[in-house]
């Protein structure tokens, strides 16, 4: 899939390109972080315009977002008929109401595969549009002009920056993980103390 | 510690706190060993524009014969010389698509030939030119 894409966007550039985010945006899983630092390797070598290529992904990309977060938008009837009564449903919307923004603009280039999941929630526990589109522009800005940039900076070895990139997600996503579930036992030893005292 | 969770929470947040350990430990250890494939962390040195790629190794199936004609500066005439296939109607294929439809037989053949072709035929790279100061 990456090595047929990667010959599509040599032969289409920029349009191809943007249409692929978009995809991706919408919740394909394509390999759109590959692509993009791809492109950024392209501008360097002069087969793609850097800045048409810039502005055509990010738009793309952005709306291709907002198409996710509205499939959450709609789609709050009917998990509010089977989850409103739940406790976890009210936490995790409480927590998203204070965590959105960061999720939003993080998940849009270090945590890559939670952005749908993301985008989805946002929709779905009705985060403000306006605000879901300014994190999510301000990340999307940061993923193509950050992992193109290295791809333009690296040149014919984007294909270790992409292997670094992808890894570096998943070592993000583990110390999150661990986050959290370090952070729950700290809340457990707080409760303790509380009753104890 | 755990005295006010129940036993499906406790089970819940092991777990996370072993996928999390898994994770960090196989993804460092591949951040790790791909860092040594750069050259001290550090980007190579720019090149001025429109210098050209040295190093055939880097040549891929997904790349189209126009792309590396481009990349390592060996006209497009040369490489589809070089593999015997016109150039017609194949510009937008890649190495791979080509092999598959013209030597489906012989695994890698083209760009084999193609790695020749552009070792035989690359111009050489610049020099720097020597100063007229003792």
């Amino acid at each position: 899939m990456s090595d047929y894409l990667l010959t599509q966007v040599i032969n289409y550039g920029a349009p191809l390109l943007g249409i692929i985010v978009f995809i991706g945006g919408v919740g394909a899983p394509l390999p759109c972080t590959l692509l993009v630092i791809a492109a950024g390797a392209f501008a360097r070598q002069g087969i793609l315009p850097w800045h048409t290529t810039a502005l055509i992904s990010i738009v793309s990309v952005v709306v291709g977002d907002s198409i996710s977060y509205s499939f959450g938008y709609y789609a709050r009837e009917h998990v509010m008929e089977r989850f409103s009564h739940s406790p976890q449903w009210l936490q995790a919307e409480e927590s998203f109401r204070n965590w959105g923004p960061l999720s939003i603009f993080f998940s849009r280039f270090l945590v890559t595969a939670i952005a749908l999941p993301v985008n989805l929630m946002s929709g779905t526990t009705r985060f403000p549009f306006k605000k879901f589109f300014l994190y999510d522009a301000l990340g999307e800005i940061v993923w193509i002009f950050g992992y193109g940039g290295l791809g333009y900076l690296f040149g014919s070895q984007w294909e270790v920056v992409n292997e670094f990139i992808s890894n570096f997600g998943g070592l993000t996503l583990g110390v999150i993980i661990f986050a959290i579930g370090i952070k729950q036992i700290l809340n457990w030893q707080q409760k303790r103390q509380q009753l104890s005292n | 510690m755990f005295k006010h969770s129940n036993p499906k929470q406790r089970m819940l947040i092991f777990t996370l706190i072993l996928l999390g350990c898994i994770f960090i430990l196989f993804f460092g250890l591949r951040i790790f060993h791909i860092s040594k494939k750069f050259n001290g962390g550090l980007p190579p040195p720019p090149r001025p524009a429109g210098e050209i790629e040295t190093d055939v190794e880097k040549i891929r199936e997904w790349m189209t014969i126009p792309f590396i004609s481009r990349t390592y500066g060996v006209p497009e005439k040369i490489l589809f010389e070089a593999t015997g296939i016109s150039p017609e109607r194949n510009h937008k294929k890649s190495i791979e698509e080509l092999n598959e439809e013209y030597f489906p037989s012989v695994d890698g053949y083209i760009i084999e030939q193609i790695k020749s072709a552009v070792r035989a035929h690359q111009p050489p790279p610049l020099t720097p030119v020597p100063s007229d100061s003792p």
